[in-house]
């Protein structure tokens, strides 16, 4: 009894100490020898190796300088943690780290917090050109002009950098290549006759153009428009698939993301970024009956008095309905879907990575595969665990590396918008962030920014997209041998982003920084259907509510026209 | 002088003693619910000024004005509805299982212990452990024992329309309990063995001595609970967000609910909270004369141990 009670009172110690190691602070023990950095990591789909490669290497720059005395050389301290600086805020100034890269972060908070700017001023970590790196280019020449203007603060005599962005965060459907390949799910560039003739045979194989419309690359027999879309997904139901795969749990701000894609991808980066800065004249509004006519409104010039206009953008009802079509019917996806409420992003991630091998390695489970999988881009670096376990079990063409998965280019909503552009519209959704804080003793700055100009040089960028096989929101170049080391997926990607144009919603309009909350993806699509009932999100008024698409979009319009005083 | 020494050592103790929840009191509910009530007559507007970002402060009851108007929409008058029809089916059905429950483990009733440890163990564990593990069962265990046993494919409760509102009062109702239940059997523990004896003389029954001896001596207990519970009506979330997160179904959202998740949405961003902080002082403004009267009530007319 007495050799007990000192260890049943030690349990909960044990057990909070354990815990407090989930996904908490490393303890790397300190190099008094050298000068130490402390880096703040939001740790979730994109990992941290990206930036245990960034730290080796700029310590490895600065073996042999001083930057303290007595000392030599850095060491880089990393915190890897599980929720965005913007929750945290109260305590950035107090703890140790000084460089934050995070997301769900929203630039402006940061500088306003309790009347402090928690933000060191970088205006020369950004502007100047990374020369000692031997580019001609500065970090701001990386970033697109949108992007100058929201994180440049004006007012004075140039803008002022506090921060810049850090990943790019494109959410849409991602598919399963070799699915793709063994079962045929390409369009044909010459349809044959019959039922299912416009998918490629051994008769005619090769496939259309794709999406962007030039044949032999890698979009070939992808589907162009909505229809496609419908008639590919009947196709692999009709091979035994299921076409599409999306979390439960997550739906509600997944959904939201989904539509939001695809109705950016239908008006394109003008007409969106229009809307987040209210200003600017809106050419695609519309109106919808409840059997689905549309009614297109003139040119509007969007102003302070009337900006709930932009929420009446055609493209979100095509988005809709798009939606509504796939929900309708059962068999184009998972059950788990709509059956439950706990499906999670997760769960609905290692369904779409096993089904395959399921159904090949074992064809008696019944398990059918997976076709497609509504995510964001970072879902295949967060599958990575369990994709080498996978591999572990049952063979090495099953590893991440040696699969092959692709972001699936939008398709159109009609043929006519397909005629009028091919290109892609991307949406960055995730506000990542890097900066490094206030409150920086005098004599470490220059080492604190010296590390930032580092992390965003060409090759650090480049590392990043090579060890993540996603993208950083710069613009840069990636050499053939870098591709060489990178998934299917990674580098179909980076040829996507490269042929599309890419929104960042953020803005400097006094709407868009005084109203913040309401121009994150979970405000975007609240709908007033009918007199006194709102839906917030898309998923929502779909599923929840049966809402038909047509009552969905013209609820949007509503909603925001009777709430547009709400916005400062 | 032994005695000033002694009295310099109370004066010590009294003033450590009462430092805390002074400081305490002064900070989060002075300090915050003053900011708070500031903000609710402030416009704030931020700026960019020379290179940097400043906030425009200008007074007015503006926020009051679009907060109104934001509570009276038919949507919060919904949510209005829910926290009232949500807090009478807790009160009343927690309450009375909870009483029930509490006389029998005070009556040391055959597997009393159990039940005490039982209905306490939500208390214990942390809230999104307990609603993560309650989700779990619910969206996944029944409807596998379902397939597994019965061959049927079934919609999770949590899911379906016609039960997830039900399902999450159940919830909420159970970690309820451990509070109440070792608040209500202490009190009842409490009460004099002499009276029971006395009344079970006089040919008292169980149910008799429940309804005429338990529920009168521990009455002051029981509005002390009632004045909490409605004091917290407009404020109660029902357990949405450690279920649904900020995505809980459109007609199960009280009102506390719809606060919490907006709360959440804007924070840091300051020039969204006076409306926020308009929003609680007109429901503070409710709650309290109503929470008064509830108070007045239950002890003009509540039953006494006479």
């Amino acid at each position: 009894m007495k050799t007990k009670l000192p260890i049943i009172l030690l349990m909960p110690l044990a057990t909070i100490s354990s815990l407090s190691g989930c996904g908490g602070k490393q303890t790397t023990p300190t190099d008094a020898s050298k000068t130490q950095i402390y880096v703040n990591n939001f740790r979730r789909g994109f990992g941290s190796e990206w930036l245990d490669s960034l730290c080796r290497r700029f310590e490895e720059a600065n073996k042999d300088i001083s930057y303290e005395e007595g000392k030599t050389g850095v060491q880089i301290i990393v915190s890897n943690i599980g929720s965005p600086a913007d929750s945290r805020m109260g305590s950035i100034l107090g703890n140790r780290d000084e460089v934050y890269f995070t997301e769900q972060s929203y630039y402006f908070d940061f500088q306003t917090y309790n009347g402090v700017n928690l933000l060191e001023d970088i205006t020369d970590v950004v502007t100047e050109p990374l020369t000692e790196y031997n580019e001609t280019r500065s970090i701001e020449d990386k970033l697109t002009d949108e992007q100058k203007d929201f994180y440049g603060v004006k007012g004075g005599a140039t803008p002022r950098y506090y921060a810049l962005p850090h990943y790019n965060g494109f959410f849409g459907f991602n598919y399963d290549v070799d699915l793709f390949d063994k079962y045929g799910f390409y369009f044909a560039e010459t349809p044959l006759s019959g039922t299912n003739g416009q998918f490629i045979t051994t008769r005619n194989a090769v496939k259309s153009s794709g999406p962007n419309g030039i044949l032999g690359d890698w979009d070939d027999g992808l589907p162009k428009t909505y229809d496609q879309f419908y008639q590919l997904c009947d196709y692999m139901v009709f091979k035994g698939c299921i076409p599409w795969v999306a979390s439960s749990k997550e739906a509600f701000g997944y959904m939201n993301l989904l539509v939001n894609s695809m109705a950016t991808d239908h008006e394109g980066m003008e007409q969106m970024f229009n809307k987040f800065k209210n200003s600017g004249t809106m050419t695609d509004l519309g109106e919808v009956d409840d059997s689905g006519n549309i009614t297109k409104l003139p040119a509007t010039e969007l102003t302070k008095e009337n900006g709930y206009m932009a929420y009446k953008m055609l493209g979100q009802y095509h988005a809709l309905k798009f939606l509504k079509t796939l929900h309708d019917n059962p068999n184009y996806h998972h059950p788990n879907l709509t059956a439950t409420s706990g499906y999670s992003a997760e769960a609905s991630q290692n369904d779409f990575l096993r089904s395959r091998i399921f159904n090949e390695k074992n064809p008696s489970s019944g398990t059918k595969p997976i076709g497609m999988i509504s995510e964001g881009i970072w879902w295949e670096a967060e599958t990575s665990e369990n994709s080498s376990i996978l591999a572990d079990q049952y063979g090495e063409e099953y590893r991440r590396e040696n699969r092959r998965f692709a972001f699936l280019p939008f398709p159109k909503a009609t043929e006519e918008r397909y005629a009028q552009s091919h290109k892609n519209t991307l949406f960055d959704h995730l506000f990542s962030l890097v900066f490094m804080k206030s409150g920086i003793a005098e004599w470490k700055k220059p080492l604190i920014k010296k590390f930032l100009r580092f992390a965003h040089t060409d090759e650090s960028l480049r590392d990043f997209t090579v060890k993540t096989n996603t993208t950083k929101a710069f613009n840069y170049e990636l050499t053939a041998e870098d591709e060489a080391k990178m998934t299917y997926y990674g580098k179909t990607l980076v040829q996507l982003k490269k042929e599309s144009d890419v929104l960042y919603p953020g803005n400097s309009s006094s709407i868009y920084i005084n109203n913040a909350s309401k121009f994150h993806y979970n405000e975007f699509f609240f709908t007033e259907p009918s007199k006194g009932k709102t839906v917030q999100y898309a998923w929502d008024g779909i599923h929840d509510q049966n809402l038909s698409a047509e009552k969905y979009f013209t609820g949007i319009g509503t909603y925001r026209q009777n709430n547009w005083a709400d916005f400062h | 002088m032994r005695q000033q020494k002694i009295h310099a050592k109370d004066v010590i103790f009294y003033v450590v003693m009462l430092a805390f929840p002074i400081a305490q009191f002064c900070l989060f509910y002075i300090g915050v619910n003053g900011r708070s009530f500031l903000y609710a007559f402030q416009n704030i507007e931020i700026v960019q000024e020379g290179g940097i970002l400043s906030r425009r402060v200008t007074y007015s009851i503006q926020p009051l004005v679009d907060a109104f108007e934001d509570l009276t929409t038919s949507e919060s008058l919904q949510m209005l509805l829910m926290s009232i029809v949500s807090f009478l089916l807790t009160y009343f059905i927690g309450t009375s299982l909870a009483l029930f429950f509490s006389y029998f483990i005070y009556k040391k009733l055959p597997l009393g212990s159990m039940f005490k440890v039982f209905l306490f163990l939500p208390s214990i564990l942390s809230a999104i452990v307990m609603a993560t593990i309650f989700r779990f069962f619910v969206d996944e265990a029944i409807p596998a024992m379902q397939n597994e046993w019965f061959h049927e494919t079934v919609t999770s409760m949590l899911a379906d329309k016609a039960t997830r509102y039900g399902v999450v009062i159940f919830y909420h109702i159970l970690i309820s309990f451990g509070t109440s239940v070792l608040m209500y059997s202490n009190a009842m523990s409490g009460v004099s063995t002499e009276i029971v004896e006395a009344a079970k003389i006089d040919g008292c029954g169980q149910f008799g001595e429940f309804f005429h001896i338990m529920l009168p001596s521990i009455f002051p207990t029981i509005t002390t609970f009632a004045i909490t519970s409605v004091a917290a009506i407009f404020t109660n979330q029902i357990s949405l967000f450690a279920i649904y997160g900020n995505s809980a179904p459109v007609e199960t959202r009280t009102l506390g609910y719809f606060l919490y998740v907006r709360t959440l949405a804007s924070a840091n961003k300051e020039p969204e909270y006076p409306v926020l902080c308009a929003m609680g002082l007109i429901i503070s403004s409710v709650a309290i004369p109503l929470t008064l009267l509830t108070k007045y009530l239950l002890e003009k007319y509540g039953p006494s141990e006479d």
